[in-house]
């Protein structure tokens, strides 16, 4: 995890001694994610517990296209993965979850502010 | 057991992998972050280390004098700047003798460190799934604890760049 972009742009001299950028989820993309009431209403969900999409459309008061843009935009950045696919009378049911890697990241970055 | 049931968590730091291990192990007592759900028991916690070699221990240290406190962990394999396995406990007693296995692996610029929580099929199944849940956050957590420490605070952490070591 390491220093996170924001900081690294503010030390250019300190990162000019690594050769290698310490993995960094992608911060513009968690907060671009989170940018949406209604994607940070699924995480709010997801916190609690993982849910099947259809859960997730209805109490968003979502379509299923609809909820499912923005599942996808969830998971291609990374802050939501498919849990497990259970069957149900040959139906695949896709159960999301929350991945840390992407809240961690957004809190240290945080906590760079508060830093003293 | 399913994949599933392994937790992992990995993350990458600009040292050597021989160097990650040492800030890992050696330095534990300066990258693991105090706070009060950050111990098996806040009240009396003053710090973490570990006991090198197989047969040491990972300990939670609530006596500063004697180093003494809460066993969090008993080595297995001590392959300093390679593997550290050590068996896991924490003070709820429910996933006592649970695995953790840390791999420093060498990659362009850096190491590679690997986390793998496993063994919960020793842990009661009505349990299980909740501990692996709130295991899957820490170490990603932890992870990031150390990783930062790596970076900004630990005195190894120029000496012990992959850059450096290409010139020594």
């Amino acid at each position: 995890m390491g220093p996170l972009v924001g900081v690294l742009r503010a030390s250019p001299d300190w990162w000019e001694n690594f050769k290698v950028q310490p993995m960094v989820t992608d911060l513009d993309t968690t907060l671009a994610a989170l940018a949406d009431p209604t994607r940070r209403h699924v995480v709010e969900l997801l916190r609690e517990r993982p849910r099947r999409a259809g859960e997730l459309a209805a109490a968003c008061a979502m379509s299923g296209p609809a909820i499912s843009r923005h599942l996808r935009v969830l998971r291609v950045s990374g802050l939501i993965e498919v849990e497990e696919e259970r069957f149900d009378q040959d139906a695949r049911l896709r159960v999301y979850r929350l991945r840390p890697e992407p809240f961690v990241t957004l809190t240290a970055w945080l906590d760079q502010m508060q830093a003293f | 057991m399913r994949p599933t049931d392994v937790v992992t968590a990995t993350v990458e730091v600009a040292v050597n992998p021989a160097t990650a291990f040492a800030i890992f192990t050696e330095e534990i007592g300066r990258w693991w972050r105090p706070g009060p759900i950050n111990w098996n028991d806040s009240r009396r916690a003053v710090g973490m280390r570990f006991e090198p070699g197989v047969g040491g221990r990972w300990i939670e240290v609530h006596d500063e004098a004697t180093g003494g406190g809460f066993e969090c962990g008993r080595i297995l394999v001590w392959e300093p700047g390679a593997r550290l396995v050590f068996l896991y406990r924490d003070a709820g007693h429910e996933i006592d003798d649970t695995e953790v296995e840390v791999r420093f692996e060498a990659i362009d610029g850096g190491t590679r460190v690997t986390l793998e929580h496993r063994g919960w099929d020793k842990v009661l199944l009505d349990i299980a799934a909740r501990k692996r849940e709130i295991k899957r956050w820490g170490w990603v957590n932890i992870l990031g604890w150390f990783s930062e420490w790596a970076f900004w605070g630990s005195p190894r952490r120029i000496q012990g760049s992959a850059a450096a070591s290409e010139h020594y």
